[in-house]
């Protein structure tokens, strides 16, 4: 199908695999592709991708991507009628969706009001409830500062402490024992401050093992709003989420219903338009409103495996005036699809980031294997960006079908001169824990085991030995040297 | 070549016999090594652990490449001098490989009398040094002794070989453009100063090392100084003050991987071109050497199963074998290596001597070396053979072996008796090495003959007034000489006084040929050229 | 003298030497402990004595990098010198070494300052955390090597504290 497009060419305001994934869908649709990219990501593949590049700069390699002047001049200079955010970054920065507008440039996204109503999850939270939608208890900042400390303490333990303007997990605590409250709020205010400029809070009851279950919606121009299934992402660390499948193993198909239909009706109701998701608090057969991201998410390609849908076409189709493709009717689930986010970083000794240069690269392939990859061979991993290098997705018939293909694909991949964390995600996939569909946000925590790297069999020492042998020069030149005969001799002594 | 075809039956009564009996010898030899070089005193082990040291074969096997061989020279010199305290006179020689390259080595063993140089441990460090200049080999020393053993400084001090022949060999190599790296891991008093001082590149370990012409207690006797060992010649004195020490190391450990460091620096040697092919293990095998070797010296045996065991694929090209049939000449391959082999079949007549001359000047020509095995009582005599000019045709033997260029090697098999020792390049034709097996003797003639010999002349002292002397009296006069006769022509006499280069184990021979053969061809050599020949 | 390679932290002394030209071209051994393995590697394909597997291997300086039966493992060659030598790798605890790398929040101390033990001497982030550096002893700041928003790889020098008596 090939409907007229507004614009012909698209900026990708971003980086990394979502750059590359984006640019894929523009170029796919017959429209040119620009990207603004900074120094630090030379040899990303996005790059060469684009149609055209414009570099960025700034005093830090972020603070490049969060300059809306620099980006909305590179798309007049691109010639580019659409900026797609990505995610991160500026995608549910309010001022550069109305910056974006105001140049005469289509915003691939939501409108700017509601990304404001939902950016305040102060304001987001009270959207929700005043209109039914459940949420769970809280005290908010906002209503008495002088009773803030107070009023949270009285929510109870174990509580959420986050900020007002904060997201993905930026800023969040959890506080188990009061006592230390105190201490935990000037923390997170400070770091709110630094990330988002904006140092309120609001504390939040906090559901003990919890499931993460969240639901992608897509509203038009036009009014129509529709869901796309609900995802559970309850594999996370520190509030970062690791694997993400759909459909959730936790639901009943009652329950699936339910929380898809809610989160469609809290879109509706703030007459929400382009690509969305409503994250849920579940646990003991309950669900609340956690908050709503408006923005493409990081996960959304397990989205797309079980309904065959492309979304960053609909995105884009929406931006461009166009009503959505499909009634929810018409919405289909088919199979099971898993997402591995693979961090450069080491399980193993407490998650730290990792660096390094990417050596050797190959990617699993095979039919119901999809990755979406920001990296090439070459290219340095340093702290400069968020870790996050690839990730995997998998569509098998079932669940258990899914999980045999990821941990295959994950023993396939080959990523060289960085350490990752597949081996890790393997292990937490032969998990039973996973394969039970038992993972709560808590899970990984509780479960420090999975983390540890297992012991080498003294046959894969003697494998990794001898390839890591004849493969370094010191050793393989000292063998080398050794003459003929004396080699052939061997430890000989008279 | 063609391969040998062995005539001996290993299934009969005498094969297992000798077999039986050299096998023994064998584990007799392999016993006397490894007590040479392990057991130690243990106030002797004791005072090298509380000092943090090493012992001189950890040093030696942390310094060679893993997974080569390691071939000692003389592990039992000295065994019948000192009264049997001076294990190997106290130092280990060997030829090893370091970072890929063939290297002497040379290290004192501080558990012996705290590594102190007796006169032979002088001449064992000599030898070695002659084999590093007369191969171009490069050489390693591990330098941790007490110095010049005074009670018999006499034995070891002022001839032309003796201790400054140490020092001289150094200067020589270091002329010829041939590394050394001497690490110091003890003192180095006085003339062992001399060695890392003479070594192109040396390492010393702080704390345990120290060079100094004299010592604390000599200094203050001299001069009236007070001085610590340290201050006077340790570590930093030398690699930071003085510079006559270039590499410091923090341990024994961290020395040896500086030395390997610094040998991995060094040019490899271009190699003599001479035949190579693929090595191939002998057909027979080489454990029949021991049923090949009679228990009795005087019983012949065919040369020709020695060398069937010795080389590869047992495959032999034999030269003028219908001539001169007492010395067996021709070409095999030992470890793809091809040489020259001349090999006694008995006595030495006039042709075989003229093979043998002839044959050596062949080698020479096709730029062959030569491998000697010897099992010979001498040359023929008689009027008959004085008339064919036998002495003249061993004189020719003669010119040949010292005016040959091509490296020769002599094992001794059997017997080395005579003026046959001499034609057979014996010691003092420069060899490049030479050992003994442990049966073999080695005199100016056999045994009894000897014995007959001095006998006769003590009877005929003894019986001047007219007396005669019973069959007992003269056994009793015949058996203590005859005994002393046999010790001192015996393997281990000859080892204890590094007449040669260590006893082998039959069954090591093929290796330890392979190694020296290789360790000869570093160097160039002359076009083939000899005195007169008197014809 | 035997090779130190580690594979991530643990640590393992191998030989190396060539197999004789009858075992065919491009064929070692490797020596582990008592044993003696035959090995080659040829392209992506490895022989561990009779057995032939997949493996993918990058090498960067001293570093190689070991994909193998499913796993990635980083194989580092220690050179016999810098093992033995004193004062090696690490640093003592006048050093203070960034425990992985990030970006500078802030630094509350400067050269000459008395510090207790336990005290924040600055804070740093890294994976969107923050973290607090602390004094791991009493004593003196003799330097300070980074400032606010300066990046640093692990094991980078943070803070020198003077000499302890």
């Amino acid at each position: 199908m090939s409907h007229h497009f507004p614009f012909d060419t698209v900026l990708v305001a971003n980086r990394g695999e979502i750059a590359l994934r984006i640019l894929r869908t523009v170029k796919r649709l017959g429209l040119k592709g620009a990207l603004v990219f900074h120094a630090a990501d030379k040899g990303a593949p996005a790059i060469a991708a684009a149609d055209i590049a414009i570099e960025i700069k700034g005093p830090s390699p972020v603070a490049a991507f969060l300059d809306a002047g620099q980006i909305v001049a590179a798309a007049r200079a691109a010639g580019a009628g659409a900026i797609h955010p990505g995610y991160g970054f500026l995608s549910e920065n309010a001022g550069f969706a109305r910056a974006v507008a105001a140049a005469g440039i289509a915003f691939v996204g939501p409108e700017p009001a509601a990304i404001e109503l939902m950016g305040d999850k102060v304001r987001a939270r009270k959207f929700v409830a005043d209109r039914g939608f459940p949420v769970a208890p809280s005290a908010i900042e906002d209503d008495d500062p002088a009773s803030f400390v107070e009023r949270a303490r009285a929510v109870g333990a174990p509580l959420l402490i986050k900020p007002s303007a904060g997201g993905g997990g930026k800023g969040m605590r959890i506080v188990r024992d009061l006592a230390v409250l105190d201490e935990e709020i000037l923390r997170a205010r400070s770091e709110g401050q630094r990330y988002f400029g904006d140092g309120r809070l609001y504390v939040e009851r906090f559901v003990e093992n919890p499931r993460h279950i969240e639901v992608q919606v897509m509203g038009d121009a036009h009014g129509n709003v529709i869901h796309l299934h609900e995802r559970e992402c309850s594999v996370q660390r520190r509030f970062q989420k690791i694997v993400e499948e759909t459909p959730s193993p936790a639901l009943t198909p009652e329950q699936r219903k339910a929380i898809c239909e809610t989160a469609a009706g809290i879109a509706k109701a703030a007459n929400y338009r382009n690509a969305g998701t409503v994250e849920f608090i579940y646990g003991g057969g309950e669900f609340y409103f956690l908050e709503m991201n408006t923005r493409l998410q990081v996960e959304h390609p397990v989205t797309e495996e079980i309904t065959g849908l492309d979304l960053v076409e609909i995105q884009l189709r929406v931006a461009a005036g166009e009503v959505l493709p499909l009634t929810q009717d018409k919405v289909p689930s088919k199979g099971h699809a898993i997402e591995l986010r693979i961090y450069a970083e080491s399980p193993a000794r407490g998650f730290v980031p990792t660096t390094g240069k990417v050596l050797a690269l190959a990617w699993p392939e095979g039919p119901g294997i999809r990755v979406d990859s920001g990296i090439a061979a070459g290219q340095a991993v340093t702290t400069a960006f968020d870790p996050m290098l690839a990730k995997l997705i998998v569509h098998g018939t079932d669940r258990a079908d899914a999980i045999a293909k990821a941990r295959a694909a994950l023993r396939d991949t080959v990523l060289l001169g960085c350490e990752t964390n597949t081996g890790f995600l393997d292990r937490l996939l032969a998990d039973p824990v996973f394969a039970e569909g038992e993972v709560h946000t808590g899970t990984l925590d509780a479960r420090p085991d999975i983390a540890a790297e297992p012991a080498l069999t003294p046959a894969e020492v003697t494998g990794v030995l001898a390839a890591a042998g004849l493969s370094l020069r010191p050793t393989r030149d000292a063998a080398d040297r050794i003459p003929e005969i004396h080699a052939a001799m061997g430890h000989w002594r008279n | 070549m063609r391969l040998i075809e062995s005539l001996i039956d290993t299934t009969s009564a005498d094969f297992q016999a000798n077999a039986t009996h050299n096998r023994n010898l064998a584990e007799g030899l392999r016993e006397r090594h490894r007590k040479a070089r392990f057991e130690r005193p243990v106030r002797d082990l004791e005072r090298l652990a509380r000092q943090g040291k090493m012992t001189v074969r950890e040093r030696i096997e942390a310094l060679l490449d893993p997974g080569t061989p390691f071939f000692e020279l003389s592990t039992l010199a000295a065994n019948q001098a000192y009264g049997g305290e001076v294990p190997g006179a106290a130092i280990v020689t060997g030829i090893g490989i370091i970072a890929g390259q063939e290297v002497v080595i040379h290290a004192d063993d501080p558990a012996v009398k705290g590594g102190a140089w007796y006169p032979l441990s002088v001449k064992k460090i000599v030898r070695a040094l002659d084999i590093a200049v007369e191969n171009r080999l490069p050489v390693v020393h591990l330098c941790d002794s007490a110095g010049g053993f005074l009670p018999l400084q006499a034995d070891l001090f002022a001839d032309k070989y003796l201790a400054g022949r140490i020092f001289r060999n150094q200067s020589i190599l270091s002329k010829l453009g041939v590394p050394q790296v001497a690490i110091v891991l003890g003192h180095c008093t006085a003339g062992g100063a001399y060695i890392p001082a003479l070594s192109e590149y040396n390492v010393i370990v702080r704390g345990t090392g120290a060079i100094f012409l004299g010592g604390p207690p000599l200094v203050k006797a001299a001069t009236g100084e007070v001085v610590t060992v340290d201050e006077l010649g340790g570590c930093d004195t030398h690699t930071q003050i003085s510079g006559t020490a270039d590499y410091p190391a923090d341990s024994e450990r961290h020395a040896l991987a500086i030395a390997r460091d610094i040998v991995g620096t060094w040019k490899r040697a271009e190699k003599l071109k001479i035949e190579r092919i693929r090595p191939e293990d002998p057909h027979y095998d080489p454990q029949e050497l021991y049923g090949i070797i009679p228990r009795d010296i005087k019983v012949q045996f065919d040369m020709r199963e020695v060398i069937a065991r010795l080389v590869d694929g047992s495959r032999f090209h034999e030269y003028q074998p219908a001539y001169g049939t007492t010395l067996i000449c021709g070409f095999a391959h030992l470890w793809g290596m091809r040489v020259g082999i001349i090999g006694n079949n008995g006595v030495l007549f006039n042709d075989s001597s003229l093979k043998g001359a002839h044959f050596m000047q062949l080698c020479d020509q096709n730029r062959t070396p030569i491998l000697f095995l010897q099992n010979i009582t001498g040359y023929m005599v008689g009027r008959e053979y004085e008339h064919r000019g036998i002495t003249k045709d061993g004189a020719k033997m003669i010119m040949a072996v010292s005016g040959l260029e091509v490296p020769k090697i002599t094992v001794i098999v059997n017997g080395s008796f005579g003026a046959g020792n001499y034609g057979m390049s014996g010691r003092a034709f420069d060899p490049r090495f030479l050992f003994m097996w442990p049966q073999s003797q080695i005199s100016v003639m056999g045994a009894d003959q000897a014995a007959n010999v001095l006998t006769e002349l003590k009877v005929r002292q003894a019986t001047r007034g007219g007396d005669t002397l019973s069959a007992e009296a003269v056994s009793a006069i015949r058996e203590p000489i005859l005994e002393d006769y046999r010790r001192l022509s015996g393997a281990y006499y000859s080892t204890s006084e590094m007449w040669d280069d260590g006893i082998l184990d039959p069954v090591d021979t093929r290796n330890a040929l392979g190694i020296t053969l290789s360790a000869t061809l570093n160097r160039p050599i002359d076009r083939p050229h000899f005195g007169v020949f008197r014809m | 003298m035997r090779h130190l390679l580690l594979i991530d932290e643990a640590e393992y002394e191998i030989g190396l030497v060539p197999a004789p030209t009858g075992d065919g071209d491009g064929a070692y051994r490797l020596l582990l402990g008592d044993e003696i393995i035959p090995v080659s590697l040829e392209g992506t394909v490895l022989t561990v004595g009779p057995a032939r597997e997949k493996v993918a291997v990058a090498v960067d300086g001293n570093v190689a990098f070991v994909h193998f039966r499913g796993r990635a493992h980083r194989v580092e060659f220690r050179d016999a010198i810098d093992r033995f030598a004193k004062g090696a790798v690490g640093g003592g605890a006048d050093s203070i070494a960034a425990p992985m790398p990030g970006s500078v929040v802030s630094v509350a101390v400067s050269a000459g300052d008395a510090v207790h033990a336990g005290q924040v001497l600055m804070v740093i982030e890294s994976m969107k955390l923050e973290t607090a550096i602390k004094a791991p002893r009493d004593g003196v700041i003799e330097t300070v090597h980074v400032a606010p928003a300066k990046t640093f790889n692990k094991g980078a020098a943070l803070i020198a504290l003077q000499a302890a008596e």
